[in-house]
């Protein structure tokens, strides 16, 4: 091409390029408030799983005499109706409920993942079933049906889990369903096909990659919702049943005190208001990072 | 000289997050009725930029300075109520993509009615009426049933002719066409060109070209102006800016159109180098990185507008030097 | 226009049949009506045929929901055993209580939703659109149940302690008057609200947002239109398109999210009535309000196709 530019031009530009991985951390990192949200959702679940060993009191420590106690050193957040200790009460109930939270992300990533692409990738008829199978579940109220099952096999965190990701799989399965329909036609995986590389491999090494980061976000969407759902469904006493504490269960039970002891009641349910406001911030700064082209508002 | 529209020193620039971007320095020009200005250069030149800071449709992260004094009433200072008389009224802008530049939940007819209901005091029925006439005039068969249509039935072209019949359906004295067959295919340019010059000639039309298409240009325009990095470099008749070049930057763009005429054989002309950035302007000349006449004073003085000869104004350090440049 | 209405119509009407049926088999799968009976046999051998009999226990589960469908076009639903009525009479007096709460709360949500999203698409940038911003990003994170808590201390516990006066009630339906009928209903109306309104106004933001910047809002401007005309006429009509869409889905949301104010504030509704069928276990009851629950989510969809239909005209053609 013949050039209008002068030869000895000092005008040059130049700009290292970054891989995508790397600008995607550095946006990530700009996010502060992405940050702080992991780092105290970090603190949150540690404590669930350590805090409760400072304490010289079990979760069943039953102690009539020392009833609905004031928090003291001895009993950080006070005691129950029945004299066991609300700290470590509250902190195996976080352990309980972010269980669940974790095996319901497991569980509905798994099969939504696996359906989801089978339906972008086959399209026509499996698309056309999977996706009715999906708009059914989601048109139908959810609390309403999850009750129905939670009471029968939900009494058991796993129990639960499963239930919860019997409805929670269409998420994921909507949203790795519509990347792959729009990776399929494009070129690179046209330049697969043509030189003969499975189905399974076409999917598994060129378009799920790109589906990581879209899943990625559904899933902090999704711990959020699953752990509204276990609380929600706890206390209303069809979930996880006693004696294993829940968030959700736990008020269930000190519900009866809510005029002496009103903030026993909220102390769970404030838990796991931070905890959904934590992961969703953090899958905010997610979405941010991995969509190049989204705008910050 | 019967200006219509007289510029002076328009000045336009952003608040970002990055700072100030200044997209438009101080640039001055005027039309007078009845002709064709169009106003070319490349994307990010600023052009565009001008021609929204006239209707005053940029949004609050601009500022404008300077005059632009259009029938007595300088459009950069007039309230926000002034201009929406004047807009759709005395002005009318057609945009780039008709197809999302039209609403695609309202039908046609009804969205060209609307601005005729907006400035004048007629009937519904009337305005319709006035819709379909002006359907009529830009050339689109069975205008009646059509106006009863929504965009997305419309093709490419239809939908421009339904832009230009909304333009000028209060009969305004200027038409700002802003691109307006860059989205369209080669064969249909040419014939919505023809209903824009249909109608001007029909009710006296005044029309601002903005465009970075110097073919389209060379069929239609009267006076040139060419636009770089939000500055005027160059402006004149027609032929003064295609025959007479005197700025380095014009020869360059005349240079890139690819000619069907000889040439053969030998490779593109491009432009090397990028247009500079707009947070941080360059010390001296904007396009002396990438010109093919640069000398060390290029770098450090920033030249200005003067007149080669009457109506023909370059910006060039070294205009008496290197005189017409071909 | 009507081809679209009849398609929609005759492709919602078999889902909504498949929805009941297999509502109808779920339920069946997971209650056992006969779980205490069989401690107790060959004693209450009489009961326990009676049980299999009402419940047609004998039948293959994919079969009963037929019959059940064949009574329930007569208006039987069955009779509830802990309630003690026939289901239909439930349904009716207490869904009429449940829609008392619900009904207003998704009319002034939606409503509350579209007029925050053009406020804080005219004066983005501005303080209040960022605290408007903040709180339904807050009121993302706050489950029903919680919201609901909060509102029952709040007004039921603290104010009444600091002032003397509860002006709500929080714990009753009391409906002498219509005052006191407005003083129960309230809270249970606000919880819903703010739970909705969150969601609702945050897509609703974004949306606006996007369509405030687009093309055609732009063209209406270069019309000399008054930006009053410009959002509210041109840019509204647009937003409408997907917020019908989200109302449905809400709509569903709010019968679940019914359930939960009911039972925080005793509110006589199906919700209480729900739970209480469920850990029971009344199958009849129990079937009757998720059908009922399941047949309205549907038909809503449907409505809001409709809706969606009617406001995007490029839909209509397909």
């Amino acid at each position: 091409m013949t050039d209008s530019r002068p030869e000895n031009s000092e005008m040059v530009l130049t700009d290292e390029s970054l891989s995508f991985g790397q600008l995607a951390f550095r946006r990530f990192m700009r996010h502060k408030l992405a940050m702080t949200s992991l780092v105290l959702l970090i603190v949150m679940i540690s404590a669930f799983f350590f805090a409760g060993r400072l304490s010289n009191y079990t979760f069943d420590a039953v102690d009539v005499t020392k009833r609905l106690l004031s928090p003291s050193r001895e009993h950080p957040f006070g005691t129950d109706e029945i004299g066991r200790d609300l700290f470590v009460r509250t902190m195996l109930g976080g352990q309980y409920s972010v269980r669940v939270a974790l095996q319901v992300a497991l569980l509905a990533t798994a099969l939504g993942t696996v359906l989801g692409a089978i339906a972008g990738f086959w399209g026509r008829w499996v698309d056309i079933a999977i996706s009715q199978v999906i708009n059914l579940i989601l048109i139908v109220p959810s609390l309403i049906v999850l009750a129905v099952f939670a009471q029968r096999f939900g009494s058991s965190p796993l129990g639960l889990a499963v239930v919860l990701s019997a409805l929670l799989w269409t998420r994921i399965a909507r949203v790795v369903r519509g990347v792959v329909m729009q990776y399929k036609e494009l070129e690179f995986v046209l330049a697969a096909k043509a030189v003969g590389a499975s189905p399974a491999r076409i999917v598994g090494r060129h378009i799920l990659p790109n589906v990581v980061g879209s899943v990625l976000v559904e899933i902090t969407l999704l711990l959020g919702t699953a752990i509204v759902l276990e609380s929600t469904l706890s206390f209303l006493g069809l979930g996880v049943r006693p004696p294993i504490p829940t968030l959700g269960n736990l008020i269930q039970q000190s519900k009866g005190a809510i005029d002496d002891a009103p903030l026993r009641v909220l102390l769970p349910g404030f838990i796991v208001v931070l905890f959904v406001l934590f992961i969703n911030f953090l899958g905010d700064g997610l979405r941010d990072a991995l969509d190049p082209r989204s705008k910050r508002q | 000289m019967n200006a219509l529209l007289d510029v002076q020193n328009l000045s336009v620039s952003f608040r970002t997050e990055s700072g100030t971007v200044h997209a438009v320095k101080e640039v001055s020009f005027s039309a007078s009725k009845g002709e064709t200005l169009a106003m070319v250069g490349e994307t990010g030149c600023g052009k565009s930029v001008t021609a929204l800071a006239l209707m005053r449709l940029l949004d609050r992260s601009a500022t404008i300075k300077g005059s632009a004094i259009f029938e007595g009433m300088d459009l950069v200072s007039a309230s926000e109520k002034e201009m929406r008389a004047i807009r759709g009224a005395k002005i009318g802008m057609i945009f780039q993509d008709p197809m999302t530049a039209l609403n695609p939940v309202f039908t046609v007819g009804d969205q060209i009615a609307e601005v005729v209901l907006v400035h004048r005091e007629i009937t519904k029925k009337a305005a319709r009426s006035v819709a379909v006439d002006m359907m009529d005039l830009v050339g689109i068969p069975d205008a009646r049933r059509r106006a009863t249509q929504y965009p997305h039935e419309f093709s490419g072209g239809m939908r421009q002719r339904a832009m230009i019949a909304m333009a000028i359906a209060n009969s305004p004295s200027l038409l700002i066409a802003d691109e307006p067959t860059t989205a369209l295919d080669v064969t249909v340019q040419a014939q919505v060109m023809e209903v824009l010059r249909n109608v001007q000639t029909a009710i006296g039309l005044t029309v601002l070209l903005i465009t970075h298409d110097l073919g389209l240009v060379a069929g239609y325009a009267d006076r040139i102006q060419v636009m770089y990095a939000g500055q005027l470099v160059e402006s004149g008749e027609l032929n003064q800016i295609f025959y007479e070049t005197r700025n380095p930057y014009t020869r360059a763009l005349l240079d890139s159109i690819p000619s069907q005429l000889g040439d053969h054989g030998q490779d593109l002309h491009t432009i090397g180098g990028s247009p500079p950035s707009l947070l941080s302007p360059p010390r001296g000349c904007q396009f002396a990185p990438r010109c093919r006449y640069v000398v060390n004073q290029c770098i450090t003085d920033k030249p200005t507008l003067e007149s080669v000869s009457p109506g023909h104004l370059t910006r060039c350090l070294r205009v008496s030097e290197i005189g017409v440049l071909s | 226009m009507l081809t679209y209405v009849v398609r929609r119509v005759l492709s919602t009407v078999p889902l909504l049949f498949v929805a009941m049926y297999l509502v109808h088999v779920g339920v069946s799968a997971t209650s056992d009506p006969l779980a205490g009976l069989r401690l107790c046999l060959p004693r209450c051998q009489e009961g326990y045929d009676r049980v299999v009999d009402v419940y047609e226990l004998d039948r293959s589960i994919w079969l009963r929901p037929f019959a059940w469908f064949q009574d329930a076009v007569k208006g039987d639903f069955g009779k509830s055993e802990a309630l003690g009525e026939p289901v239909a009479e439930i349904l009716l007096k207490r869904g009429i209580n449940t829609a008392m709460i619900a009904v207003p709360a998704f009319l002034i949500s939606a409503i509350l939703a579209v007029v925050l999203s053009v406020y804080s698409a005219r004066r983005q940038y501005s303080k209040t659109d960022y605290a408007l911003t903040g709180l339904s990003f807050l009121g993302l994170a706050l489950p029903t149940f919680f919201v609901g808590l909060v509102l029952q201390v709040f007004w039921g516990v603290w104010f009444p302690n600091w002032t003397g006066f509860k002006p709500f009630y929080t714990g009753t339906m009391r409906s002498d008057t219509f005052v006191e009928l407005l003083q129960s209903v309230t809270l249970p109306i606000l919880t819903l609200v703010i739970v909705s309104v969150a969601a609702e106004s945050r897509y609703g933001r974004a949306n606006m947002l996007e369509i405030v910047s687009s093309d055609y809002v732009r063209t209406a401007r270069a019309k000399g239109l008054s930006e009053r005309k410009v959002i509210w006429k041109h840019a509204l009509r647009n937003a409408l398109i997907p917020l019908v869409t989200l109302w449905a889905l809400d709509f569903a949301a709010l019968l679940g999210g019914s359930v939960i104010t009911e039972t925080i504030f005793s509110w006589p509704g199906l919700g209480p009535a729900f739970v209480i069928a469920l850990t029971k276990p009344d199958l009849d009851l129990v079937m009757g309000i998720t059908i009922l629950a399941a047949s309205i989510a549907v038909i809503f969809n449907l409505v809001a196709d409709l809706l969606y239909g009617w406001l995007d005209p490029r839909i209509r053609f397909d």
